[in-house]
Order: structure tokens, then C-alpha cells, then sequence
């Protein structure tokens, strides 16, 4: 009797720590992947975001490319066997993502 | 019982663990999605922005093609777009029309990609195209970090015979033709009026002997007519487009046939092309510094000084009979000197074999006896200051490198290999000498004077004259050998000399206020009428009436022009200028004015072999155009542009990857 009782106070004992040590670990994983899954939620939204800009970014430029008439703002130099010729046009860039850019250069026509 | 509750023993940690590995699972595997979508999305950004780039490097290659002065350029490219500056390109491998064209795309894929990967630049491009010239390929590669993007662009010009201007008439104008006096239009005759009296065919034995054209729809009776029944009686067609004055009987009319186009022409006027680009000069070079010191040279008397070692000097004087010898005994010697001055009967004399660059800081000034070089010694010059040689004396130098007034006066033989003028002052050369240039001669400067002499250029060589004011030949100096000749300047004055090219040459000059030739002088007379080309871009009327003979093509943008008379202008004349007054003695060689939107008058004698275009033709006196079929021979692919430069229009654009 003395040693049944004895056994079940020592099996009681267990489980507490059992439960304090269960917590502290889910405590600890938890609060490791929590900011983890959460960058990575927010990561996933900015691809998202991107990947719509990306589209809409490549369109506009897709449109640029049949505009009929281009000014010269801007020259390209090209040296031929010493010879520097200068070939004028556009060059038309596209922001997207906060500050970042895609550009094509536009022959003047 | 005991044994029971032993198994319950870490259930809770059990299932602890459990949980958390299934959320580290979830997270590890959201995470890696995540991380692969962004590295997937950057990927894509990538290629895109590569993509971009190689479309940026097929617009540049069509811009090359479209160009008069690149439309031959074949090869590589490859270069950098820069945002807010300019882009830079080289030709990094030249080819020719039928280069790889028939050896599959993938070598010159290969030849683009390695073209690219060999350097930090973005963009590199192929252009080649078959033997013939009509079909074209762009290869373009972009890059953006590790992702290459290429695009491939087929082109097909097609359709020039049809485009080309037709000359199958001695005369066709768009709006009228007057002939009086007893000029004479030998040939077809046309227009594309359909205006009462548009073609007016004054009293006298003026005449054209060919059908005559009038516009879609034009009255095509003669006004006014005699009725063939009763021939003293007149009939009257107020519509008629043609008029004719005293006609007496039907003779006139059953031998002249009226007819109407098929349709409109058009004779479009070509654009008027842009200035050559500026020259490229080779780098001038940096001053040796920290040579060992001497001091100023005085080298006089009958005395001779001999230089073995590179060396700083001050003032370098050469003069009275003495000897300067720069004994190179196999080595380069550099010599840095703050003025060079040889006069009196003094000389130079560099022994090679070996190089003696001489940088002078000042100004140097050769004359006495000259420069000597022996034993295969070369000898550069490079002048920060003004740079003259004048006296009877020989001189060969390898290259001359002037920053300054440069003046070439002397009347013996000055070889050089390389001549580069980069100044804002003056260049002149006098004397009865011979200035010869082997290879190249770039010279840039506020004028430029040949007053005597000779300035011979070996053939092959280059010449390119960028010139802020008056180009001028006289006292006969002669420009002879021009093989790749690009003149642009202000002013070319040829007020008597002349301009001879190499055979196969050819010669481009763009005069931007004023063109005149007189005395005598002569530009390619005899030469190929395709092998030189003067733009005149002034306004100023042009005058070639003097005795001068000019053969080339003459492209006037805006102002009225006078030629003929005693002089002989033979070629092609492209005028978008109010008029051009043909006058005086016959032209003997085929000639074609296409100036389809100003009057061209003729006047006196003038005779054109060949044919006119214009808005309004005016013939008076005994003048006389001599329909010649091989009109269209006259014009260089080049001189029409696009409207018909046998090449036609882009007919086919194939895209590919």
C-alpha cells in the first residue's frame, strides 16, 4: 500500500515536468518559426505584388514597341572601325517593386 | 496496473513533439515554397529585363541598317545602355555581306554570346545578311546577371524595282510644262495635271517629240485645235490640259499623241541626309614624365650633337648647317622637349632601326633641311602646340599628332604614315611640295587652306576632315587619291584646285552654309559619277556656272541653283530648293535633275542628257532635254533612300527566339 502510494506520487511528479518541459518546447519552436512563417507570408504577398507589376510592366512595354513615332532624347554611340556613329532614339523605362526598372531603347522613326 | 501506467509515462512529450514536428514540417515547406517562388520570380525578372536588352541591341542594329553611312555595316556589336547618359557600342568583328549566312545561326550565336560573356557589357548583336544584300539577319543577346535572353529578327527587303522612281520620260513634272522659244524636249513628256494649259507649248519650232502625258482624267485634246474637216476653222477644248499656239493644220496633232497616266505619280523627294559623325580619334598620348634632364639643346655651327637615351630637355634648336642625330641603335627613345625648332641648312637625322617619339609641349617648327629617318627608324610627333614645316626640305614621320595651328608649307616631300590634326585652330598647307599621307589622315579644324601643292594620298588610306569653317583649295593645290574621303565643314570653297579620287574611291561631303567651285577646278572629273556626293545643306544660291567640272551626285537641301553655263556638272542633281536654272553650253554626259517639288528652268543652250523631275519645268531659248534611258544608272543606291533605293522597304519581319 505504502509503495503503491509512493508510485503514483513519483508518477504524478513526472507528468508536471513532462507537461512544463512539453510547453517550453512548443514555447521555444513556436516562437522560432512563428516570425519565420511570418516573413515568409509577407514574402509571398510581395511575389504577388511583383509578379502582378512584372505583367502589367511588360505589357506597357510590349505597347511601347508599337508606338509609330520616337523622338531622339536619347544616343547610342557606336564606334565602327574608329568611326563614332551616333544613332538617336528613346529610352523608355518602366518602375516597378519600389525602384525598380526595366528599360528598352526605341530607334527614332 | 504498474506496467500500464509505465506506458502513459511522456505521452504529453510525445505528443509535444509530435506538434512541433508538424509545425516545423509546415513551416520548413512554406518557407521553401516562398523562397523558391522568390528565386523563381527573380528569375524571371531577370530574363526580362535580359530580354529587353537584346530587343534594345535589334533596335540599334535596324537603326544602323536604316542609316546612309551604316546601312553596309556587318558583324558584331556590343556595348551598354546606360540610363541618363548614352549608350556605348564597338564593332568588336567586322564582316562582309555573305559572311556566315550560309554556315547556320549558331555560329553566330556563338560568336555573339562569346562577344557578350567576354566582357561586362549587356547588350551584344549580330548583323549579317546574304551575298546580295537583301536579307537580313539580327542576332541580339541581353544579359541580366545569369540570365541570357535572345532574340533573333529576320528581315526581307523586297520590292525596290517597284518603289524606284521611274524615269521613262524626258520631262515629267507634277504641276506644269512650258516650252517656248525653240527648246526642245526629245522624248516622252508628262505631268500629272489635269488644269487647262498645264503642258503649254508656245509659237516656234519648239517641240516634243514623244507622247505626251497628262493627268488620270485630263482633257487630252490640244487647245486650241483645227477642225480636220474644214481646216481653217478653229475648235476650241477649254479643258484641254495641253495648249499649243498656231496650229494650222492636223499635221501637229496626228503626230504628237495625248494620252493619260495609268495613274498619279509620285516622285518623292528624299530626306536630306544628316552631317557626318565627328571624327574618332586615336588617344593622344601622356607625356613621359621623370626622364633624366638636360636643360634647352643648342645644336649650331657646323656642329653635330648625337641623343642615345630618352631624355627631358627644354628648348631643342637646331640651326645654322649643324646635326641633330638621334642614334636609336635598336631601342625607342623618348624625348620630351618644351619647343623643337630646326632652321637655317640644320637637320635631323634618326638612325634606326628603333622608334623616336618626340612630345613636345610648345610648338614646333621645321625647316632647314628636314628630317631625316635611315635604317627603318620611325619617328613620332606629338605637338600640344602649333606644329609648322616650311622650306625646301623632306621630312618623313611616322605619325603626326598636332593639338595645334598646323602648317604644312614646305615645297619638297613630306611622307607621313599617320597625319592627326585635333585642333580648334587652323590647318594650311602651301608650298609647291608634296604632302603624302600613307594610311590615314583625320584632321579636325576651324579652317582649312590649301593654297599650293599637292596633298597625295596613297590608295586604301582614310581621310576625314571635320572642318568648323571654310575648306579652300587654290592656286591649283590638289587633293589626289581620295579613297574613303569624309569632308564636313562649313564651307567647301574649291576657288581653283582639284579633287581627284583613288580608283574604287569614294568621297562624301557635307557643306553646311556654302559650295563653290570656279577657275577651272575640277572634282572627280572623269571619275565615277556614283563615287562622290556633295550635300549642300546652305542656303545661299549655288553657283557651278564657271568653267568647273563636277561629277557626282549633288544633293542641294534648300537653296536655288545655277548650273551649266561654261562648266560641265555631271551626275545626278537632288534639289529640294525653289529652283534650279540649267544654263549655257550642252552638257555632254548623262544628267538627271530629280527635284520633284521646285521649277528647273533652261535657259540659253543648256542641253540635258538624261531626264527632269520636277513641280514646274520651264524651257526657253534653244535649250534641250535628250530623254537618255540609262537614267536610272545614275542613282546610288544611296540617293533616294527608302522611296527607291533598290533595296524597297522591309517586307518581311520574323521574330524568333
Amino acid at each position: 500500500m505504502e509503495e503503491s502510494r509512493r508510485l503514483k506520487s513519483r508518477v504524478s511528479g513526472f507528468s508536471l515536468v513532462e507537461v512544463l518541459m512539453s510547453l517550453l518546447i512548443i514555447v521555444v519552436i513556436v516562437a522560432t518559426i512563428l516570425p519565420l512563417l511570418a516573413n515568409s507570408m509577407r514574402q509571398a504577398h510581395k511575389n504577388r505584388f511583383v509578379t502582378t507589376e512584372l505583367a502589367v510592366v511588360q505589357n506597357d512595354l510590349e505597347e511601347e514597341i508599337f508606338v509609330s513615332t520616337r523622338g531622339q532624347s536619347y544616343s547610342v554611340n557606336v564606334d565602327i572601325d574608329g568611326s563614332n556613329v551616333t544613332v538617336s532614339g528613346e529610352l523608355v523605362t518602366k518602375n516597378f517593386a519600389e525602384g525598380k526598372q526595366i528599360g528598352i531603347f526605341l530607334r527614332s522613326r | 496496473m504498474g506496467n500500464c501506467r509505465m506506458r502513459k509515462k511522456g505521452f504529453v512529450l510525445f505528443t509535444a513533439l509530435i506538434v512541433v514536428a508538424v509545425l516545423s514540417i509546415i513551416s520548413i515547406t512554406v518557407v521553401t515554397l516562398v523562397l523558391n517562388d522568390s528565386m523563381q520570380l527573380n528569375r524571371a525578372e531577370a530574363r526580362l529585363i535580359a530580354h529587353y536588352r537584346a530587343l534594345s541591341g535589334v533596335e540599334i542594329a535596324r537603326a544602323l541598317l536604316e542609316k546612309d553611312e551604316t546601312k553596309d555595316a556587318r558583324g558584331v556589336f556590343r556595348g551598354t545602355i546606360t540610363e541618363g547618359g548614352s549608350g556605348n557600342f564597338e564593332l568588336v568583328e567586322a564582316w562582309q555581306d555573305g559572311d556566315n549566312w550560309d554556315t547556320g545561326i549558331q555560329l553566330v550565336r556563338d560568336a555573339v554570346q562569346s562577344a557578350l560573356q567576354s566582357s561586362s557589357n549587356d547588350v551584344a548583336f549580330a548583323i549579317f545578311s546574304d551575298s546580295s544584300g537583301t536579307e537580313f539577319k539580327i542576332v541580339s543577346y541581353g544579359i541580366r546577371s545569369a540570365a541570357v535572353e535572345s532574340v533573333v529578327l529576320n528581315l526581307a527587303f523586297a520590292g525596290g524595282a517597284y518603289e524606284f522612281p521611274v524615269f521613262d520620260m524626258a520631262v515629267f513634272t507634277k504641276s506644269y510644262i512650258g516650252i517656248g522659244g525653240s527648246s526642245r524636249i526629245e522624248g516622252r513628256a508628262g505631268t500629272n495635271s489635269i488644269i487647262p494649259g498645264s503642258v503649254n507649248i508656245g509659237s516656234g519650232n519648239n517641240m516634243i517629240t514623244g507622247t505626251i502625258y497628262v493627268g488620270v482624267g485630263g482633257d487630252t485634246h490640244v487647245n486650241p485645235s483645227v477642225n480636220p474637216d474644214i481646216p481653217w476653222q478653229s475648235i476650241s477644248y477649254p479643258n484641254a490640259v495641253v495648249t499649243r499656239t498656231n496650229i494650222w493644220n492636223s499635221t501637229w496633232l496626228n503626230n504628237h499623241p495625248i494620252q493619260n497616266l495609268d495613274q498619279e505619280r509620285e516622285y518623292e523627294l528624299p530626306n536630306f541626309p544628316d552631317p557626318p559623325s565627328s571624327i574618332s580619334f586615336p588617344t593622344f598620348p601622356t607625356f613621359p614624365e621623370g626622364l633624366p634632364g638636360h636643360g634647352n639643346l643648342n645644336v649650331g655651327g657646323n656642329s653635330t650633337f648625337t641623343v642615345t637615351q630618352s631624355g627631358e630637355y627644354g628648348n631643342i634648336n637646331v640651326s645654322g648647317s649643324s646635326r641633330l642625330i638621334f642614334n636609336l641603335q635598336g631601342n625607342n627613345i623618348s624625348i620630351n622637349a618644351n619647343s623643337l625648332s630646326v632652321s637655317g641648312s640644320a637637320r635631323i637625322e634618326v638612325n634606326g632601326p628603333g622608334t623616336l617619339n618626340l612630345y613636345i609641349d610648345g610648338n614646333a617648327s621645321i625647316s632647314g633641311s628636314g628630317i631625316t629617318t635611315l635604317n627603318s627608324a620611325k619617328l613620332n610627333i606629338y605637338t600640344d602646340g602649333n606644329f609648322s614645316a616650311s622650306g625646301n626640305l623632306n621630312v618623313e614621320i611616322s605619325t603626326l599628332y598636332s593639338k595645334g595651328q598646323t602648317q604644312l608649307g614646305n615645297s619638297g616631300l613630306l611622307q607621313l604614315e599617320n597625319l592627326f590634326v585635333d585642333s580648334s585652330q587652323a590647318f594650311s598647307t602651301s608650298g609647291n611640295g608634296t604632302i603624302r599621307v600613307a594610311s590615314q589622315a583625320l584632321i579636325k579644324a576651324s579652317s582649312m587652306s590649301l593654297s599650293s601643292g599637292t596633298m597625295d594620298f596613297m590608295n586604301g588610306s582614310k581621310q576625314q576632315f571635320e572642318i568648323a569653317g571654310t575648306v579652300q583649295l587654290s592656286g591649283n593645290a590638289n587633293m589626289n587619291g581620295i579613297s574613303k574621303g569624309v569632308m564636313n565643314c562649313s564651307t567647301l570653297n574649291i576657288q581653283q584646285g582639284n579633287i581627284n579620287l583613288a580608283s574604287g574611291g569614294n568621297m562624301l561631303v557635307y557643306a553646311s552654309t556654302g559650295f563653290n567651285m570656279g577657275g577651272g577646278s575640277t572634282f572627280n572629273y572623269g571619275g565615277d559619277r556614283n563615287a562622290v556626293r556633295v550635300n549642300y545643306a546652305g542656303s545661299s544660291d549655288l553657283d557651278l556656272t564657271g568653267n568647273i567640272r563636277y561629277t557626282g551626285t549633288l544633293h542641294i537641301q534648300r537653296a536655288s541653283a545655277s548650273l551649266g553655263g561654261s562648266g560641265e556638272v555631271y551626275g545626278l542633281i537632288i534639289s529640294g530648293g525653289p529652283t534650279v536654272n540649267l544654263h549655257g553650253n550642252p552638257m555632254a554626259d548623262v544628267t538627271a535633275v530629280y527635284a520633284p517639288n521646285s521649277t528647273v528652268n533652261m535657259v540659253g543652250s543648256a542641253t540635258v542628257k538624261g531626264a527632269i523631275v520636277a513641280d514646274r519645268f520651264v524651257a526657253t531659248g534653244s535649250s534641250t532635254v535628250v530623254f537618255e534611258p540609262d537614267t536610272e544608272d545614275l542613282f546610288p543606291p544611296q540617293s533616294i533612300g527608302l522611296i527607291g533605293d533598290g533595296e524597297g522597304n522591309e517586307e518581311i519581319e520574323i521574330w524568333s527566339r
